[in-house]
């Protein structure tokens, strides 16, 4: 039987993937889960949070801008400086990436449109967020931003390199990394990161849409089944 | 204590591609009138900031920008600061 540990999943105004991501955790994976509001200055008990994809504040001034600026926001540093497991998905690593707990940040799409489609991730198995993949694995996980396309300056890049902070890249079948295949400008077909201490991730593909068998796709299960395994190890 | 009306202004840093400044260029291109080119986006703010004088001002706005008003990882600004009138 698979370990239990307590999840916590934040909601800010604007938020619209916190219920599909409680959902996986307790209906499918079985975890402990609790909602935790903007403006709430607590977070005792919790071993791993999800800041969750949406449009928090309507996306006003910078995508994530205003959410960095809450109350559980500033609790959200102490969090990580503690150690905690953090996974900011969609509009949850634009928070992130404007709170500084990630590097650089996301701007709007190279083609300015607003991309919903499943792409093809290979993945880097170490951290605590894809321990369970295979290296250089090539999963399925379904997109959905205008804000995706990574930037940060050459020598920010250079050490996410050499400190193997990027885990998540869009590649093609057989993981070859080409800009065709690159959905929205990204650098380095970066689709997700962690931060230098790899216990906060970030990333623009939505693994809680691809964790149940009904959707046909269950590729973002390992994820979270990941940082569970982490915790039980 | 004084008023000072702001206008921040903030534009993407030069090594930041901006698409939409890209997207005004070429439209323009076919227009009958060419002859203008390097479009870039940006925004501007305005606010009133109550300090003692300019220089508390200036330091107020400054970390106003930091803080939250700009992401200098993308963006660079600049304000000037007008004495308000009553």
């Amino acid at each position: 039987m698979m370990k239990k540990i307590n999840f916590a999943v934040l909601n800010f105004p604007g938020s619209n993937c916190e219920r599909d991501c409680f959902h996986v955790l307790t209906k499918i994976l079985k975890q402990k889960c609790k909602y935790i509001w903007h403006d709430s200055s607590s977070i005792s008990g919790v071993d791993c949070i999800v800041v969750p994809g949406g449009f928090s504040y309507g996306d006003y001034l910078r995508t994530g801008s205003i959410a960095s600026q809450s109350k559980i926001a500033k609790k959200l540093k102490q969090f990580s400086l503690n150690g905690g497991s953090i996974i900011g998905i969609c509009n949850g690593f634009q928070i992130l990436t404007e709170l500084k707990l990630l590097p650089g940040t996301l701007l709007r799409n190279k083609s300015l449109r607003f991309i919903c489609k499943d792409v093809n991730l290979k993945v880097n198995n170490d951290s605590r967020f894809s321990n369970l993949y295979e290296n250089n694995e090539i999963i399925k996980i379904p997109i959905a931003h205008a804000e995706g396309n990574f930037y940060a300056d050459k020598i920010t890049i250079n050490k996410m390199k050499k400190n193997n902070q990027i885990i998540f890249s869009y590649s093609d079948s057989n993981g070859d990394l080409n800009s065709n295949i690159n959905p929205n400008g990204s650098m380095l077909n970066i689709a997700g990161i962690t931060n230098k201490s790899k216990n906060v991730i970030g990333m623009m593909p939505h693994p809680e849409r691809a964790s149940e068998k009904i959707f046909g796709n269950t590729d973002g299960l390992k994820l979270f089944k990941s940082v569970i395994n982490f915790y039980s190890n | 204590m004084p008023s000072y009306k702001i206008n921040l202004n903030i534009m993407p840093i030069p090594s930041v591609l901006d698409p939409q400044g890209e997207a005004i260029e070429n439209s323009l291109k076919n227009s009958s009138n060419p002859s203008a080119s390097g479009f870039r986006v940006g925004k501007k703010i305005t606010f009133t900031v109550r300090a003692s004088n300019k220089r508390k001002c200036k330091e107020i706005v400054k970390d106003l920008c930091q803080k939250l008003l700009v992401n200098e990882v993308i963006e660079e600004y600049s304000f000037e600061i007008y004495d308000e009138k009553n």
